[in-house]
């Protein structure tokens, strides 16, 4: 009998594995650093509020990579899906005071390479300088605003002004209001 | 919910429940949690582990290089960079996507797992406008996104180490662990850093890059033929000894014969003038981002960049920014005031 239940159970094991897209309602947890919600699908939207990594958050919608979600800590805004974990199972549903969830990823990630990690490898090849790596992370980081402005600058979207520190005269018609909210 | 209640209510749905009970079985739950394990120790890696891999693989290249010191040119690239990452189907990494220029004449970059791309100069002076520098950062956006970085690793190796990971106790995780963990980790970063500066990539996965690269000028709204133009101008260079690229890459010939298929099939966007000014301003220094001259101080959110160039258009949305596509017409006049002058 155990000779047949076991491949069962891989083939069970194996289909509830695979990668099923979060749907509305679904819980998710942000599984990324830095990460904000924004008031409309877009990096360069102006954020709406930041979220940590961990927060677990409520699928409102699915809008093709967005999705609308509220936080536990109660913000609404939209986030990219690259950003979230796949959908949380029930058991974790419930929320620490500050909303974070450790779900098994973020549990094993505590475990496999880490920040101790990295440390002990750095301590053990002093040769390697990783303020240089900090340096590239922090020097030349592009905000939301930057990015909004680059992009319409650059015409690769469509904005409301060309340039804020230069004299210009602009005139937009949208039909979806592709300006900056 | 764990995998054995998982699994118990999957019997359940596919009217297996009269196995439910065999299932509830000691020996069987025990079954259970080595297959659980063993799905732990065959993990993919995730994008908090990739992150810090990444890191060291950064680190170990910027032992071999040093930065260009040219702010302006940095925070450029980092804008150029953004504007095509976040049209990747990989957009939010675990501590997103840095781009740094090396001062060196090599044509050469390197995507480091987690988002780290690090591109020698000697290649962005190939790049005769904006749209071949974008072609160049896609590019190295797409293998980062494709995860060829990490995916170059032995299997086995990653597996061994999953399995270190994958003990339950925490007792058991203890400091001879950590030291495990730190050899297998530094294993696993000479490994890529081989992969990535000696060995190369497959030609395959070259190719993928190249094509998803021309996905993703299009989506941004750069032109995808862009890629080409930079291709050409490698296939131009006649001199392709010493180390690097050469010897990692195909060559741009069989680059560009692969990546006829895709261009031919994505809508062709004109290198915009604009951009191509712009390109010219922060290249030649003439044009600089507020607060990027100082390296010690993180960017601020809220800082804009400046405008540069006289420009007049008509646009449509390009439709793979945002979650709408619009037509509209646009025209703007911009008076710059700064020179223009490569």
């Amino acid at each position: 009998m155990r000779l047949i239940l076991l491949p069962l159970m891989a083939l069970a094991l194996l289909a509830l594995a695979d990668d099923q897209a979060p749907q509305a309602g679904d819980q998710v947890a942000i599984a990324v650093q830095n990460q904000f919600i924004y008031p409309m699908p877009a990096f360069y939207a102006s954020p709406t509020q930041p979220v940590s990594y961990g927060t677990l958050a409520t699928i409102d919608e699915v809008q093709g990579e967005w999705y609308m979600v509220t936080t536990a800590l109660d913000d609404t805004g939209w986030i990219h899906s690259t950003a979230v974990t796949g959908a949380i199972e029930g058991s974790y549903s419930g929320t620490s005071a500050s909303g974070s969830v450790t779900s098994d990823e973020i549990m094993l990630a505590g475990r496999g390479f880490s920040k101790d990690i990295e440390e002990t490898y750095a301590g053990e090849n002093p040769q390697l300088d990783f303020s240089m790596v900090d340096r590239m992370e922090n020097s030349w980081t592009v905000s939301s605003e930057a990015l909004y402005q680059f992009l319409v600058e650059g015409k690769l979207i469509e904005g409301e002004a060309a340039s804020s520190s230069s004299s210009s005269t602009s005139s937009t018609t949208s039909t979806t209001g592709g300006g900056r909210p | 919910m764990t995998a054995f209640g998982i699994t118990m209510m999957a019997l359940l749905a596919f009217g297996l429940g009269d196995v439910v009970d065999v299932l509830e079985d000691d020996d069987v739950q025990s079954a259970i949690g080595i297959a659980e394990s063993f799905a732990r120790a065959n993990r993919e890696m995730t994008d908090v582990e990739e992150y810090y891999l990444g890191r060291s693989v950064a680190a170990t290249v910027l032992d071999m290089y040093i930065p260009l010191e040219n702010q302006s040119v940095q925070q450029y690239v980092n804008l150029v960079g953004q504007s095509v990452a976040c049209c990747s189907p990989k957009p939010s990494l675990y501590n997103g996507y840095h781009f740094m220029v090396l001062n060196s004449e090599e044509i050469n970059a390197i995507a480091c797992p987690g988002g780290l791309i690090l591109v020698c100069s000697g290649l962005t002076d190939l790049a005769d406008n904006e749209d071949e520098l974008a072609a160049i950062l896609a590019h190295e956006v797409s293998h980062v996104a494709l995860r060829h970085g990490v995916s170059s690793i032995d299997q086995a190796r990653w597996t061994e180490f999953g399995a270190l990971v994958a003990e339950e106790s925490a007792d058991r995780w203890g400091s001879s662990e950590v030291q495990a963990a730190v050899g297998d980790y530094g294993e696993m970063v000479e490994e890529v850093v081989s992969n990535i500066i000696n060995r190369g990539y497959s030609r395959e996965t070259e190719y993928q890059a190249d094509s998803l690269a021309a996905v993703i000028l299009s989506r941004a709204g750069y032109s995808p033929s862009a890629l080409s133009s930079v291709l050409q101008d490698m296939s131009a260079i006649t001199s392709r000894s010493g180390p690097g690229f050469w010897q990692t890459h195909p060559s741009p010939e069989d680059r560009l014969s692969n990546l006829g298929g895709i261009l031919a099939s994505l809508p062709q966007t004109q290198v915009d003038a604009a951009r191509t000014q712009r390109y010219q301003d922060y290249m030649s220094g003439t044009a600089t981002v507020p607060g990027a001259t100082t390296t010690t101080t993180p960017g601020t959110r809220g800082s804009s960049s400046t405008g540069s160039g006289t420009s007049t258009g008509t646009t449509t949305g390009t439709g793979g920014r945002g979650s709408s596509s619009s037509t509209s017409t646009s025209t703007s006049t911009s008076t710059s005031t700064s020179s223009s002058t490569r």
